[in-house]
């Protein structure tokens, strides 16, 4: 072992342990490199001897206090590099990226209940509220309410594997090719990057100066040679390649001088020594001259005469492409519209759904000869054809024939309300056939809209057809109300009779039965007798007529009710009606 | 930094500025442009503003209600995100419980954890900075299917919506055809 690796080693403990608490773990191989450029002359074989080994250890310690001096320094007039703003030159795996800033994880922070994984300034700016016991809150990620983990719960691993990873200096818009790993870039950026900013080495100079330019101080005034404005010599480098208003420069190709700034410009769009291809060489001329000539070659060139057109043609071309896929995505959507609007005409019936190709168009037809005329004329013509029989004079006609009412068929309704024959569905209506269409899309937007209206018209008629059915069945109520009262009357009629008879029944047998007690009695008391007689006698015609009376009572009540029940019915005639 | 003029700050790759919101959005922007598995979203910026974000969904023919629609909406970022969430305001009319008539999306995602103005929302249902764009859209693509009653940014769609469905029907399939006819213009 050479004393000379000992004393890094060393070197790097002492480093680690007092400068700043962002510590690389590259930098023992920068440290290493800045060693060996202080070192280059110096003799490799070291002499072993103590008087050797103090002189070093002291000029060691002069070293040390002088990195880390101009390394503050240097911090001090850098901004810190903003770690989240690098650009990354080597690919990285996505499983390193901070699902915050989502960018490789900058001094990675763990969640202790869930291990979920964050920059430490992405998390602080997330979780606001801080407690006695540290900084707790819900994992972004997972909401898992949480803590931080020690900062021995991040993998020495994962630091690596993230500062291994290869950026581009923070400089590189001033000039800075250097392309370094993420742990170096603020050793990079303090120690060694040319557009950095240092002290002046001048002991009076305050101002600071590129690395670069940092040998004598630049900090005087000196006037620019084109333009005359009075600058600080270090700025003149800036000054002279992006700002200066009269640096004229000279062009290689032409040998005019044109404005510096302008030179690129120049050569790519004016300059006449620059060699550019034919007009027609996209499509197919091969030939190149200089910008000057070329009128004499597009003259007799076929390709550069056709270009125009070939480029109008192409973009036209490109044009329609697009518009025919935005016609593709819009005809995807009529058929869509066109599907739905199918699966809603034959879902909404599916009694009727046999009768299904002729539907639409008897449908249609039956609208048609109501002539345009609104729903509730419609309903009122249909109303004829559809008109039930009046509520039968007959009482004596059974209830099922009359109940016989839904041979109403709305296809038959519809077959004689259709005059014109039913044609064969097609799905564009006949008003739409004649006109002409400036193109498809309006043709298929009419389709659409024709479509519509179709939908529309159908819902009105099922509505209306709805709207007559319950017209019928309310109808058809009223009708059996009327057949239950008449029938109630006569059971009360029935009632009365069976009363009667059965008062007239029981007089017959009062006047009977008291005889026969008189005989066996004995002829004595017959007065007595027939008084008491007289007496039963009252009492059974009394019976028998409260017998009647409650029959009479009891039929009564049931011609009530179904006066009553009449009475609902009617009511709730005049509701259908008024809803029709 | 020297005393002469600062330079012509390049473009850092990230259209509109180079504050780390909006190199995050950069980056999301072009991710969302590139994806192949978002189907049915494309995105645009407002005036090269990488905080306002055109989308335009195209509803998949599957969501019920709001299939085959074409909507155009637009996202606005704040210069806190990701720690604050965007606004997201449909530029299409359209008709949904959760959306208010001026097309501002009330969604609990895209409420800011801290605030507590609607009780009832967990602050699990709430903004989180993991949030990208694409859980945006896709959580509003969800909502339109299956609109949250407790809110109602339109309490008349609500209360349609909740009484009579075959009118709400009505109403969400004409503003989709509405929207189908306006998407080209
Ligand atoms: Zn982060
Ligand atoms: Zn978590
Ligand atoms: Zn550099
Ligand atoms: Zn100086
Ligand atoms: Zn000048
Ligand atoms: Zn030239
Ligand atoms: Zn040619």
């Amino acid at each position: 072992m050479s004393p000379f690796h000992s004393r890094l080693s060393l070197r790097n403990r002492n480093a680690s342990s007092t400068s700043s608490s962002y510590s690389p773990p590259s930098s023992s191989s920068m440290s290493a490199g800045l060693d060996q450029n202080a070192f280059a002359g110096a003799p490799t074989a070291v002499s072993t001897s103590m008087r050797g080994m103090r002189r070093l250890e002291a000029r060691r310690g002069l070293e040390e206090s002088h990195y880390l001096a101009s390394k503050a320094r240097s911090a001090h007039l850098n901004a810190p590099v903003d770690m989240h703003m690098l650009e990354y030159v080597s690919n990285y795996d996505t499983n390193l990226m901070c699902p915050i800033c989502r960018c490789p994880l900058v001094d990675p922070v763990i969640l202790y209940d869930c291990d979920h994984c964050f920059c430490r300034d992405c998390l602080r700016q997330t979780w606001t509220e801080y407690t006695p016991a540290g900084p707790r809150g819900n994992c972004p990620t997972c909401r898992a309410s949480t803590k931080l983990m020690g900062r021995g719960g991040v993998s020495k691993i994962l630091v690596n594997i993230l500062d291994e990873l290869v950026v581009r200096c923070p400089k590189h818009e001033e000039g800075c090719k250097a392309e370094v790993k993420r742990g170096a870039i603020a050793d990079h950026v303090n120690l060694y990057c040319e557009y950095a900013m240092v002290d002046c080495p001048s002991q009076t100079c305050e101002l600071p100066l590129r690395r670069k330019d940092a040998k004598e101080c630049l900090h005087y005034g000196v006037s620019c040679l084109d333009c005359h404005a009075t600058m600080l010599l270090a700025n003149l480098e800036t000054h002279w390649e992006e700002e200066c208003p009269d640096r004229k420069a000279l062009c290689q190709l032409c040998q005019s001088s044109v404005n510096h700034r302008e030179l690129q410009d120049h050569v790519d769009q004016t300059c006449p020594a620059t060699s550019i291809p034919c007009t027609g060489a996209e499509f197919g001329c091969t030939v190149r001259s200089k910008r000057g000539e070329i009128e004499k070659h597009t003259k007799t060139c076929t390709l550069a005469t056709l270009a125009p057109f070939l480029e109008a043609q192409k973009k036209r071309q490109d044009e329609q492409e697009q518009s025919q896929k935005l016609l593709a995505r819009k005809v995807q959507i009529l058929e869509g519209g066109f599907e739905s609007l199918q699966k809603i005409l034959y879902a909404q019936d599916p009694d009727l759904s046999a009768a299904e190709p002729s539907r639409i168009p008897l449908l249609e037809a039956q609208l048609h000869t109501g002539n345009n005329s609104t729903a509730t004329a419609d309903t009122d013509s249909s109303s004829d054809t559809l008109h039930f029989p009046a509520p039968p004079s007959n009482r004596n006609s059974s209830l099922s024939t009359d109940l016989t009412f839904p041979s109403f068929s709305p296809s038959d309704a519809f077959a004689i309300a259709a005059s014109p024959p039913p044609q064969d569905f097609s799905f564009t209506p006949p008003p739409l056939q004649s006109s002409p269409f400036t193109s498809p899309l309006h043709h298929l937007l009419s389709m659409h809209e024709a479509l519509r209206d179709e939908v529309a018209r159908i819902a009105a008629a099922l509505t209306d057809l709805d709207g007559r059915h319950s017209m019928l069945i309310l109808n058809e109520n009223l009708r059996l109300k009327e057949e239950m009262a008449y029938l109630g009357a006569q059971v009360s009629g029935v009632m009365r009779q069976v009363g009667w008879l059965t008062s007239a029944r029981l007089q017959a047998q009062a006047q009977h039965s008291p005889h026969a007690a008189a005989q066996t009695a004995g002829g004595g008391e017959s007065s007595q007798g027939s008084g008491g007689g007289g007496g039963g006698d009252g009492g059974g015609v009394q019976g028998a007529v409260n017998t009647a009376a409650t029959a009479l009572r009891g039929a009564a009540r049931v011609v009530n009710v179904g006066r009553e029940g009449m009475g609902l019915g009617r009511r709730a005639t005049d509701e259908g009606r008024t809803k029709l | 930094m020297s005393t002469s003029s600062p330079l012509p700050r390049a473009a850092t790759g990230s259209p509109g500025g180079s504050s780390s919101a909006a190199i995050l959005l950069g980056r999301q922007f072009k991710q969302m442009q590139t994806d192949k598995d978002i189907p049915g979203i494309s995105c645009g910026l407002v005036d090269n503003n990488i905080f306002e974000w055109e989308v335009m969904l195209m509803i998949a023919d599957d969501c019920p209600g709001y299939g085959g629609g074409c909507f155009r909406a637009r996202i606005s970022f704040p210069s806190e995100y990701p720690l604050l969430p965007p606004k997201m305001k449909f530029e299409t009319p359209i008709y949904h419980p959760n959306i208010y008539p001026s097309g501002e999306v009330c969604i609990s995602i895209l409420h800011p954890p801290e605030e507590d103005r609607y009780g009832y929302e967990s602050a699990a249902e709430r903004w989180s900075p993991v949030q990208t764009p694409e859980t945006i859209l896709l959580s509003v693509i969800s909502m339109l299917s299956s609109p949250n009653d407790e809110s109602p940014a339109n309490v008349e769609a609500g209360k349609l919506w909740r009484e009579d469905p075959k009118e709400f029907k009505k109403r969400v399939r004409k503003c989709v055809r509405d929207s189908q006819e306006n998407a080209w213009d």
